[in-house]
């Protein structure tokens, strides 16, 4: 056995777990695709630490990032496999063998636990016109903006719900890019249901409260069109997107634009949770299915843990804490008698509870777009195979129970992405056509590889220990 | 609760089981097929689709002939067309050894009285294969031999069989079963019920019901693996295997190649997992390359394992009880059974209705073990 542990992801989650278990003296690993250190968040922090603008206009708490990301950096015992997708993940006897694949080459790395901090990831926005070329999403565009400084120009429209769609915007505004127009499906203010809710969470998070309004603010102070509470918006244009059409208050709008970026939430990314066989559950509040996990993020599988976003959309702050909780019961389970340090556990975990109840009112007050969950038959739902929503819909009619049964029978989720991008669609249009919960109509089975490798670097698999 | 009858229960639902209720079906029997998941979940909806006569246990050998024929009216015995096509199979020797032993082999076949393999050179095999690497030196072909899309089979023969009459079961585990006043008295969640006649088709699961019939058998479960790549420019049309190696290859109509070959994944009939493993992926890359060095950047895009079960001498336990008159065998087919599926299900409604097959099957029988 090469590692104690090993950590998939590098992002908040993942280096705050590494600080905590090197320090106990674990031999650890961290794996990351990216080239460097960050996870979504505080992607490429390490290179954009002398780019005072790009700082500026990513805000302060991206700038955070750097500091996390130094730390871990520091802190002796860390292995770095920064730059390799994890493509196989393969539980054994004693412990867990990962498949990675680093610049066009293969190798495994052996640990006897293995931690799932694979972060978040943007949930599909199906609508009409969502496959032309100039629709993308906000999430994309950042990672553009984070990684190559690239912008999208003048007139751009943002649209769908969630704080990350007035983070990019005043992001963009910071950056001197001035959107067209805001298409919110989210109302302007906290139904009255949700307030009380709204006032616990401001207790423990006032901070993160004070964000968000003053990220509307300044979208506000911009002069952007912001329409709230849209219910339905459509992309069109003979090869390229030309223009948006939407539904406000009653009336059918229409915006010329050549770039539209829609977001509809963040949900957790479960792709390597499912590729190893850990149970999942539908989290009904936040539209998404989690990992079952036990108070210290144990999966149903052995030696198998996860957190961070990954464990259940909580937020960067969050992933922090959970890192420093998981690194003490992990060091416990490697020694039964490493002491137990039960002071920090507890404030850490209140921290965590605080965050929780913020978390709690934002999947309150920003669902997942209607119009989005259910696209009309026409919309294109699986990318990779061209599967139509009312093919779906046509399937489920005829008698096929669950996404399993779909693939077989339409080849949806069959393509490179694996489903990756249209799983939670299909399963939520799915359970809407057959008027079953999402819980019993289940999910895709993910299969290895995680992300596709060549027969070539397939073929030169190393039994390569780090 | 009264338990549901039947003339005879079908234990699985997977393509040995349906062909057995649909045969018998076709003869007016009441059959009630119970099938712990849904029909197709395990071997018979995620194997390869080979449809191969070549290369087969010399005992196999007759079955697989008369199985072939009614896969080439396929359409007439199940109403679909199970996605069958006669592209021929090719198993590539790349030595002179190779090519010695597939001569000798293919004589064996014609001294069976069947011509249904042959050997063809270096350069016919460039033909049928043109972008075979060049060190080849030859082949073993069957020209009329195929391939199916077994979800699609599974789903017509399970189609057929209860159009014919038959009730399949789905969640409908047999936990046990045991025989009293000359009936078979079957539990499941559902209820018991009850038959005088008892298949077993329990693929890799079959052991167990066998246990119970008291016919124990060495089945052990593996996990042959497959693989599937993004799809890329046509270049082959028969099914490719090696006669050197464990390979079984193809291109679908779409462009996407499926690798397999026999190298085994973890296999757990407990929980109805079978997981693949690294090593054997490794392996199957490594062959695809060296047989076709242009495929080196294509990329894998899908790999699975499914459950088989499997016998020490590598073919099936076909036939009757030898403890009771009224209870039959069809499981263990060792990595090849979804071509012989059309025909077994025949010999059973023979076995069951005359107390006899025309076929020759005494190799196959459940005493062999003991
Ligand atoms: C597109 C997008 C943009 C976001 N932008 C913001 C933002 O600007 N501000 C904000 O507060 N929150 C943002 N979020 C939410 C944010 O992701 C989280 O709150 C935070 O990053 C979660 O931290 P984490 O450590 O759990 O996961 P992440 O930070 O997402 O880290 C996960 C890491 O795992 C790696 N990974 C995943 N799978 C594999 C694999 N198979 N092999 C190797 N590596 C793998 C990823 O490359 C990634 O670096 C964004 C989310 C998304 C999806
Ligand atoms: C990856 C792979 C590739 C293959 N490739 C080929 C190929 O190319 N060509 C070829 O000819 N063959 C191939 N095979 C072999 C072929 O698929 C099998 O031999 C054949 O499908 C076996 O069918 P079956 O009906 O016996 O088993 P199964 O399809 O496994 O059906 C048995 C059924 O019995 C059910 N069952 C078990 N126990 C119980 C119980 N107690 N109560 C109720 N139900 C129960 C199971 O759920 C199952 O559905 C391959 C197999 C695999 C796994």
């Amino acid at each position: 056995m090469t590692m104690d542990v090993a950590i998939i992801g590098a992002g908040p989650a993942g280096l705050s777990l590494a600080i905590g278990l090197a320090k106990s003296g674990a031999k650890v690993a961290i794996i990351d695709e990216q080239p460097s250190p960050g996870g979504q968040v505080y992607r490429a922090a390490e290179r954009n630490a002398d780019a005072t603008d790009l700082l500026g206009w990513l805000g302060p708490d991206y700038a955070k990032g750097a500091a996390l990301v130094a730390e871990a950096r520091q802190t002796d015992g860390i292995t770095w496999r920064m730059a390799s997708s994890v493509w196989d993940i393969r539980p054994e006897e004693d412990g867990c063998e990962l498949g990675l694949l680093t610049a066009g080459k293969t190798s495994v790395v052996r640990a006897a636990h293995v931690v799932l901090a694979t972060g978040a990831m943007e949930r599909p926005t199906p609508f009409p016109g969502w496959t032309l070329p100039g629709v993308m999403s906000i999430g994309a565009a950042q990672t553009l903006f984070k990684d190559s400084g690239l912008l999208p120009e003048d007139g751009v429209v943002l649209a769908g719900q969630g704080p990350l769609l007035y983070l990019f915007a005043a992001q963009l505004l910071a950056a001197g890019i001035k959107p067209q127009a805001v298409l919110d499906f989210a109302p302007k203010w906290a139904a009255p249901s949700n307030l009380p809710l709204l006032a616990r969470a401001t207790l423990g998070a006032a901070p993160q409260i004070a964000k968000g309004l003053r990220l509307r603010a300044e979208i506000k102070r911009a002069g952007i069109a912001h329409h709230y509470r849209v219910e339905r918006i459509e992309a069109h244009g003979a090869d390229a997107l030309d223009r948006v059409t939407f539904r406000h208050k009653g009336g059918e709008r229409h915006i010329e634009t050549s770039l539209l970026l829609v977001h509809d939430g963040v949900i957790s990314n479960t792709h390597a949770s499912m590729a190893a066989g850990c149970a999942h559950d539908w989290d009904g509040e936040q539209a998404a299915w989690v990992p079952r996990l036990d108070d210290h993020g144990r999966t149903s599988r052995d030696r198998i843990w996860v957190l961070g976003d990954g464990a259940r959309i909580l937020g960067a702050d969050a992933a922090v804490l959970q890192g420093r909780i998981m690194a003490r019961s992990i060091a416990r389970d490697l020694d039964p008698t490493t002491p137990q340090d039960a002071g920090r556990d507890q404030s850490d975990r209140k921290a965590l509870q605080r965050l929780a109840t913020l978390r709690q009112f934002l999947d309150r007050q920003y669902p997942p777009v209607p119009a989005f969950s259910q696209p009309p038959d026409e919309t294109t739902i699986c990318r990779c195979e061209a599967v139509l929503a009312g093919d779906i819909r046509a399937l489920v009619r005829s008698g096929c129970m669950g996404p399993n049964q779909l693939r077989a029978f339409c080849r949806a989720g069959m393509g490179p992405c694996m489903g990756r991008q249209c799983g939670n669609a299909i399963t939520r249009i799915m359970a809407k056509e057959a008027g079953r919960e999402v819980s019993q109509i289940g999910h895709f089975t993910i299969r290895t590889p995680l992300k596709p490798v060549s027969l070539a670097e397939l073929a030169n698999l190393e039994d390569a220990d780090p | 609760m009264m338990a549901r009858g039947a003339d005879v229960i079908v234990v699985g639902g997977g393509l040995h089981g349906l062909s057995a209720a649909l045969h018998l079906s076709l003869r007016g029997a009441k059959v009630l097929v119970l099938e712990k998941d849904y029909s197709g979940r395990h071997a018979s909806g995620v194997n390869a689709g080979g449809v191969r006569r070549l290369g087969r246990d010399l005992a196999e050998v007759p079955l697989s002939v008369e199985a072939m024929k009614l896969w080439h009216g396929i359409e007439q015995l199940v109403d679909d067309d199970c996605g069958f096509t006669r592209c021929g199979q090719v198993l590539v020797a790349e030595t002179e050894k190779e090519l010695d032993l597939l001569r000798t082999r293919a004589a064996s076949v014609v001294a069976l009285g069947f011509d249904h393999e042959e050997v063809i050179g270096a350069s016919e095999l460039l033909e049928l294969v043109p972008a075979i690497a060049p060190h080849c030196k030859g082949a073993l072909v069957s020209r009329d031999d195929g391939a199916a899309l077994p979800f699609k089979t599974a789903n017509a023969f399970r189609r057929k069989a209860e159009a014919l009459g038959a009730t399949v079961l789905t969640g409908a585990e047999v936990t046990n079963v045991s025989h009293a006043d000359g009936i078979w008295q079957v539990e499941t969640p559902q209820g018991r019920m009850d038959a005088p006649v008892l298949v077993n088709a329990a693929g890799a699961w079959g052991g167990k019901i066998a246990g119970m019939t008291g016919d124990p058998v060495p089945l052990e479960a593996h996990a042959p693996m497959l693989m599937i790549t993004e799809p890329v420019a046509p270049f082959l049309t028969p099914v490719l295997g090696a006669a050197g190696r464990t390979l079984s290859f193809k291109q679908f109509d779409n462009g996407t190649l499926l690798i397999g070959g026999g190298f085994k994944g973890y296999a757990d009939t407990d929980i109805n997992r079978a997981e693949t493993r690294l090593s054997g992926l490794t392996e199957s890359a490594r062959t695809v390359q060296a047989l076709f060095p242009q495929l080196r950047d294509v990329r894998i895009v899908r790999a699975w394992a499914g459950l088989e079960g499997v016998l020490p001498d590598m073919i099936p336990v076909l036939g009757r009880s030898q403890r009771w008159e009224t209870a039959f065998h069809s499981f263990g087919y060792s990595y090849h059974g979804f071509q012989l599926s059309p025909i077994t299900g025949k010999i059973i409604a023979d076995l069951v209705t005359d107390g006899q097959s025309d076929l020759p099957i005494d190799p196959f029988a459940p005493e062999r073990f003991v």
